[in-house]
């Protein structure tokens, strides 16, 4: 059972404590979060379901193959962590 | 160890280091994208540590809300409206006198970053938007010069260094700058100075590693902290490049550095402000300029710009020599875009 975790400057923003989701693949994770805190799906996902070009998810430290159908494989995964790119310097 | 060295001696004393690294160090070319606040922690720290040569470029001059976390500049700097550039190089050359110091004010952008990075080791981001770290990247994988990319906000920041060719490139993690309104600025999230400082300060000793001769202990990692809740992260990068399927690095696309991509305004990052350059690099009298201005408001102007505040009005326009405008009081680019097209011409 994964621990979804976030880039902490979402966590300033939106209420997305971590949390554990059991699930089969990255998509069926995220609309478990989602569920909960649907203001997340618009930073993390574009309109068509895709992850945004500035985000990157890893499991277990280790980035995605599947940034379009979010498939891969987080039933025995420990830790998804969804990252935002940051801007400032 | 001879009387240049001695001042390295506890430097010299680490022993990855020693003084075979220093002599490396010394023989050294950096390019330090930016002078704000990543890019003065970088210049300074580069600068005591003995890098030989060190060109910083950078568009901006020094604002009061600049003094909080940019650790070269002062109040008096701020009351001259100096470039950043002239401002840290004029405190760094009293630091090390040895470091061969070559500020250019200047915009960095696909038409001039190659002659910038002609001839140094290594790149450092000292930027604060997408747009130029994407063109940093174009340039690296051009050049084959390694970078050192970091990015913060609020009390978080990330950073990798990117090794051309070899390691996965910014565009292998990113495919593309965020949309606008996408992600959190400086203007929403803010930045805590000690967050800028341990960013800036891992790129530096990611960079000694580079410079004295130990690239091969970098490890291809994504390093991402957070100061307030003091975790530490590190996410492995190493086959990303393979599997990403970039299209920078494997494919050599160059948006940026072809121009393709990137836009003639930058919103800046926590300013309420927008830089405008023109399409063409110009070379604008400044002093010509000032009396056609006279009557449309106050001037105050330098060596190296000109800064007109609108009368009866918030907006303030500085303009540079190369052309181009920072328009503080709106961060809305087409607004920006009309008060340049009406006081300093297409």
């Amino acid at each position: 059972m994964p621990r979804i975790h976030f880039t902490p400057h979402l966590k300033n923003h939106l209420d997305c404590p971590p949390q554990d989701v059991t699930a089969a693949t990255l998509r069926e994770a995220l609309e478990i979060v989602f569920q909960a805190n649907p203001r997340l799906r618009s930073y993390l996902l574009d309109d068509q379901g895709h992850l945004r070009k500035h985000v990157t998810a890893f499991i277990d430290s280790t980035p995605i193959n599947d940034r379009v159908n979010l498939s891969d494989d987080v039933s025995r995964a420990k830790e998804v962590y969804l990252l935002q790119a940051l801007s400032g310097g | 160890m001879n009387d240049d060295l001695k001042r390295y001696s506890r430097q010299i004393l680490f022993a990855p280091i020693g003084e075979a690294g220093q002599e490396r160090l010394r023989a050294s070319r950096v390019l330090l994208c930016g002078c704000g606040a990543l890019g003065t922690v970088i210049a300074e720290t580069l600068t005591r540590a003995g890098v030989g040569h060190l060109r910083i470029v950078d568009r901006d001059f020094v604002d009061l809300s600049n003094l909080q976390r940019q650790v070269l500049f002062d109040e008096l700097d701020v009351e001259e409206r100096l470039p950043k550039v002239i401002a840290a190089s004029q405190k760094l050359k009293a630091i090390n006198h040895q470091v061969t110091l070559e500020p250019i004010v200047a915009d960095i952008d696909h038409t001039n970053i190659l002659e910038f990075a002609r001839g140094v080791d290594l790149i450092l981001d000292g930027t604060d938007n997408f747009e130029i770290r994407f063109l940093i990247n174009d340039a690296s994988l051009e050049t084959g010069i390694p970078w050192i990319y970091a990015g913060c906000l609020g009390s978080h920041g990330q950073f990798m260094t990117i090794f051309p060719n070899q390691s996965a490139c910014l565009r292998c993690l990113m495919d593309q700058v965020p949309d606008p309104g996408t992600t959190q600025t400086c203007d929403t999230a803010g930045i805590l100075g000690p967050t800028v400082s341990i960013l800036a300060s891992f790129q530096c000793v990611e960079a000694l590693k580079i410079l004295t001769g130990h690239a091969d202990e970098i490890e291809p990692m994504l390093t991402i902290i957070d100061i307030w809740q003091t975790t530490f992260r590190r996410m492995s990068l190493a086959d990303l490049r393979d599997r990403a399927d970039c299209p920078a690095c494997q494919h050599g696309e160059r948006l940026w550095l072809s121009g393709r991509a990137g836009s003639q305004t930058t919103v800046l990052c926590g300013r309420n402000a927008v830089q405008v350059s023109p399409s063409e690099r110009k070379t604008l009298d400044l002093d010509q300029l000032a009396e056609r201005l006279a009557t449309a408001g106050e001037i105050q102007a330098n060596p190296f710009l000109l800064r007109f505040r609108l009368t009866n009005s918030e907006t303030e326009l500085t303009i540079f020599r190369d052309g181009r405008a920072i328009v503080q009081g709106t961060d809305d680019a087409a607004v920006a875009k009309g008060l340049y097209a009406r006081y300093v011409g297409n």
